[in-house]
């Protein structure tokens, strides 16, 4: 049996789920695992899947358009950033205008607090006039959940993360204060999974609420339950998550991320 | 070459023997090594042979510093600037260093027959100067009729630098030494050396010199030892990345009027500041160095 | 085309208390920060911010107490994380803030250029942004029926920014290295009075011999500032890296009102310009050792 790390194992099931031809949105992300979740892993899965089954996908990294994957900086300083050889860089307005015209087919996101209705919060924790903690803002993830074709979340998976109620909606999942997403008409797909350290998730459970698609190896319905603050669908016989093969690990660890930055945390 | 030859200017210059042979990169206000002159004063280099084209102004520093016993040229002068290099033309009057002249071209000869690895060179240079009478003949010179045309030429022998100290824009970890602007007699003398120490600004990723692999006057294997430290040229000019510091120039040549000021120089520039950043902060520091910044297009 | 070069003390004379401001940049890159340190040298107050993904400019501002609102997209350190002042001051209910994501708050600025009252969007439909705003209002689009909120511009009395080069009229240019994560132009073009702090002041027919490196145009520009260094501690891409040992400095100095003010009193009001706050704040040696390659 091939040997794998968590990491390898969620970039693995991110990747299978990229299409040929589609075009993936990773933001510039923070430090740390933020980062890992946040750019690292879905720099990973996008080039996989061209090394595999999909080699038209290609990706945007804030305003780099078709970056050369073969060649990913090992420091993500603005400097590496704007001298990675790339296709394209364009205007941070022009490229918005693009999102927002429905041109992103995946939008990678993560976040403190995503709710059962896959609602995603990163802008306060506690009453938005009196918070109790003071995050960033909403940066574009309004935008990846509202004109993104498909939206996928990736993070880890705890209680204090997986809220029946996020204290704000800064993108909108599939039913945001007592409204559906049909109602809301918003023209992008939203989230469509949730890849954890425990399991993929989508959002296919009744009243489009959170349900578990795979779980990963040794993970048990009640390990996700307790790390969840909602009650999460969990169906009978859940099937274990994809795993990697050799050739998929070997591609990660000799070719894509061979000093270990990319999944370092 | 491998990184580990990349040097603080302090070991470098600590690696230049006392009594060696040097010749110095650069002319005119351009590309002359002046923090390592400033280093080689500091830690006292003594009877240093130069072999020098053009280049007055590290050889007027390196002279005034007292390191120098033998001066090889064709000319010392500040040009545009302030004239006759004081320090050097004081030495030779005072009989403090020894000198011997020779043509521009002919210098240049010398160093192409030390690239070259050849004993000798051929010109037609000096024929009927005073230069000549100066130089013994048998040692310095032969007279000779070429074997193919018949004409009379002069063979000088090929001048071999111990040490080429070369001031240059840029290399990579690998010391593929890039020199913009005019290059002058720097590819001849570094290759005529036995040793080639360069100093650059930067050192910039192999990606930058594979981009632009025309301005490489220097490919790694002839580059010994690298020393990186920006502003080097200091008051002299590194084309594309900063201009000379004409007002440096004035106080420096004020300064050599007298042996009263010119003490007064050393010890405020040279031996007061305990490295080159601190030589950089005595001259006027980031006011002075952010108006010395070369315009991006024209590169001066 | 007139000589716009005037001193940074100068320049920020043209900022008033209680006025509304625009600053370009994003994160630690390419702010204005030259141009903020002489904004808090002046203690201009009940400043109202208006911002896209801001940084440490703002953090500065705020931590300096300039600040009475912030209306933005993010206000975050990049890869340091939360912007400390900005989180307590908002915690503490100290300053107003107005959620917006990124192109929203862009809409916002664009009909501030665009000479309009507002700009229509959906990606307010759901949100909190919507619930909570006060410059977003629900529209029904007159054509197709649908639902849509208007954003309204905001429009800026002075915009700061920084640039790489720029001539005496205030032509604006990038370095070899294009490169746009930010919207700079957008910016200039929304406020009324334009402040450049520049890297680097060019000849300007070395800017005729390559216009099309011209991303800002003279006739948007009221006043240049040279300011070499003018983005420290953050980044001028292209030029010089994040000052990442003083960014440690700072990260630690802003934990606490009292640290920040100690921090402001050593490097801004302890500084008479720019240059004496780089010498006391990195010194000459270290600013060279951040320049990247050419």
């Amino acid at each position: 049996m091939t040997e794998y790390t968590l990491n390898e194992l969620m970039a693995v099931n991110v990747a299978r789920q990229l299409h040929d031809d589609e075009m993936g949105f990773i933001g510039v992300g923070t430090g740390g695992r933020a980062f890992t979740v946040a750019v690292g892993l879905p720099i990973v899965a996008a080039r996989l899947a061209q090394l595999t089954h999909a080699p038209n996908f290609t990706i945007q990294i804030g305003t780099i358009i078709s970056p050369d994957l073969e060649n990913i900086p090992k420091v993500f300083t603005e400097n590496h950033i704007t001298t990675w050889p790339t296709m394209a860089r364009v205007r941070a307005d022009d490229n918005l205008d693009m999102f927002v015209k429905g041109k992103v087919d995946v939008g990678f996101v993560s976040g403190p607090q995503i709710d059962q209705y896959g609602n995603i919060n990163i802008t306060v924790i506690g009453d938005y006039k009196k918070p109790k903690v003071r995050l960033v803002g909403c940066l574009a993830l309004p935008e990846h959940l509202a004109f993104a074709r498909r939206a996928f979340v990736i993070t880890d998976h705890n209680a204090r993360t997986f809220v029946e109620n996020v204290h704000f909606v800064t993108g909108v999942g599939w039913q945001a204060n007592g409204k559906s997403r049909e109602e809301y008409n918003l023209p992008g797909g939203g989230p469509v999974y949730v890849f954890t350290d425990l399991g993929v998730f989508d959002f296919n459970g009744e009243g489009h609420r959170m349900q578990a698609l795979t779980l990963h190896p040794g993970v048990t319905p009640d390990m996700v339950q307790e790390k969840t603050g909602f009650p999460v669908i969990i169906p009978p016989n859940v099937p274990t998550s994809i795993l990697p093969t050799e050739e998929e690990i070997e591609l990660i660890r000799t070719k894509i991320d061979p000093e270990n930055i990319l999944l370092k945390y | 070459m491998l990184n580990s030859r990349i040097l603080t200017i302090e070991e470098a210059a600590a690696g230049i023997p006392d009594g060696s042979v040097v010749t110095v990169g650069g002319f005119g206000v351009f590309l002359q090594p002046m923090a390592m002159m400033r280093e080689m004063i500091r830690q006292g280099k003594k009877d240093i042979n130069l072999l020098s084209v053009g280049e007055a102004y590290a050889a007027d520093l390196l002279v005034g510093g007292g390191c120098v016993r033998s001066v090889t040229l064709a000319s010392f002068g500040f040009e545009a600037v302030t004239g006759r290099s004081r320090n050097f033309c004081k030495a030779v009057e005072q009989g403090k260093v020894e000198v011997e002249d020779y043509s521009h071209f002919s210098m240049a000869s010398r160093f192409l027959a030390g690239a070259m690895g050849l004993p000798f060179t051929a010109v037609h240079s000096m024929r009927g100067s005073d230069l000549l009478d100066h130089l013994p003949e048998g040692k310095k010179y032969v007279k000779m009729d070429c074997p193919f045309s018949g004409e009379e030429v002069i063979l000088l022998p090929a001048a071999k630098p111990d040490i080429a100290i070369i001031q240059a824009q840029r290399a990579d970890m690998d010391g593929n030494l890039q020199v913009m602007g005019p290059t002058i007699c720097i590819e001849e003398q570094a290759r005529a050396a036995k040793r080639v120490i360069a100093i650059v600004e930067e050192i910039v990723p192999r990606s930058v010199i594979q981009a632009n692999p025309t301005a490489t006057l220097l490919p790694s294997f002839f580059v010994d030892t690298l020393v990186v430290l920006p502003y080097s040229a200091h008051p002299m000019a590194s084309y594309g990345y900063y201009d000379y510091d004409l007002e440096h120039l004035y106080t420096y040549t004020n300064s050599s009027k007298t042996p009263e000021s010119w003490k007064g120089y050393l010890d405020e520039y040279v031996y007061a500041p305990k490295d080159h950043y601190e030589y950089l902060e005595q001259v006027g520091g980031l006011r002075k160095i952010m108006q010395l910044r070369a315009d991006p297009l024209l590169g001066y | 085309m007139r000589n716009k070069v005037i001193s940074a003390t100068e320049a920020v004379k043209a900022i008033k208390s209680g006025s509304t401001l625009t600053i370009g940049g994003n994160t630690i890159r390419r702010h204005p920060l030259g141009l903020v340190r002489e904004i808090i040298r002046q203690e201009i107050k009940d400043l109202t911010i208006y911002v896209w993904v801001a940084g440490i400019d703002v953090d500065l501002l705020v931590g300096a107490g300039c600040v009475r609102r912030v209306e933005a997209a993010y206000v975050g350190m990049g890869p340091l994380g939360f912007a400390p002042n900005v989180r307590r001051a908002v915690q503490e209910g100290r300053i107003e803030y107005e959620d917006f994501s990124e192109t929203s708050m862009l809409a916002r600025l664009r009909a501030a250029g665009m000479g309009l009252p507002y700009l229509p969007t959906k990606v307010l439909l759901g949100t909190g942004m919507a619930q909570y705003a006060t410059h977003a209002k629900p529209v029904t689009c007159p054509f197709t029926g649908e639902q849509l909120y208007a954003v309204s511009a905001a429009k800026a009395d002075v915009a700061i920014l920084h640039g790489y080069y720029g001539d005496v009229h205030g032509n604006i240019q990038w370095p070899m290295v294009r490169n746009t994560d930010d919207i700079d132009p957008v910016i200039a073009k929304s406020a009324d009075h334009v402040i450049f702090s520049v890297e680097q002041l060019i000849d300007p027919k070395t800017v005729m011999s390559n216009p099309t490196m011209t991303y800002i145009p003279h006739n948007w520009v009221n006043a240049v500032v040279e300011m070499p260094y003018g983005a420290h501690p953050g980044t001028c891409d292209g030029i010089y890296d994040p000052d990442s040992r003083h960014l440690e400095e700072y990260m630690e100095a802003a934990k606490s009102d009292d640290t920040f003010k100690a921090y402001l009193d050593k490097y801004v009001f302890g500084t008479k310009d720019d240059f004496e706050y780089l010498e006391q704040a990195a010194g000459l040696a270290h600013l060279l050792s951040l320049r990247v390659s050419h």
